[in-house]
């Protein structure tokens, strides 16, 4: 899985009929540990709801499918969690309590 | 399967797939520059630890992950590496 940040949506009117109704988040790539962007940005199916601004994971290949929101999908790419806090090297480089968003 | 290093925790409560997530660093890459990359570890690594890394849809081929969203997965902690003849890692078995 890969960190990243939900930086905004993508709306797509011409697209394969098993994407009609779904939401397509557009996600940021992230460093550990200033959560700084890396420029890599992608296009995720979102299974949790995460909004603009937060930090969340996602899983790619076949296993972006194995959620309810996108089996049977053409999806490679889907946002599965979004994270409360993360520990690195023994100290907290995040609280998503403590972000102003 | 890749090896990397245990640098951290991740905790994530409206998620898709139940943790313990962990923060990974591939074995020669630069955390600070390249995006940072999650697995889930049903093995109890712990930070310092060098681990295997299942990666794709190989993940999916345990019973606890079976048709679940993951893309890496925690398999074994690494004790020993010889390269060559050579000890080139041996874990004191305490993490970091």
């Amino acid at each position: 899985m890969v960190l990243a940040r939900v930086i905004g949506t993508v709306v797509s009117t011409a697209k394969a009929p098993q994407l009609e109704g779904m939401k397509l988040s557009l996600v940021e790539k992230v460093t550990i540990p200033a959560l700084q962007g890396t420029g890599e940005h992608v296009v995720s199916f979102d299974a949790v709801g995460a909004n603009i601004g937060e930090v969340v994971f996602c899983v790619s290949g076949s296993s972006a499918r194995m959620t309810e929101v996108t089996k049977g999908k053409p999806a490679d790419l889907t946002i599965i969690a979004i994270v409360d806090s993360i520990d690195a090297h023994g100290a907290p480089v995040y609280r998503k309590s403590e972000e102003s968003s | 399967m890749m090896i990397a290093h245990v640098i951290g925790t991740v905790v994530a409560s409206k998620s898709a797939m139940s943790g313990p997530f962990r923060l990974l660093s591939p074995y020669g890459s630069d955390p600070l520059t390249s995006a940072c990359s999650i697995a889930l570890d049903p093995v109890g690594a712990r930070h310092g630890d060098l681990v295997l890394v299942a990666q794709g849809s190989s993940c999916r081929w345990t019973s606890d992950t079976d048709e679940k969203p993951v893309d890496a997965l925690i398999v074994g902690i690494i004790d020993l590496i010889h390269r060559h003849g050579k000890e080139v890692y041996r874990s004191d078995g305490s993490g970091v």
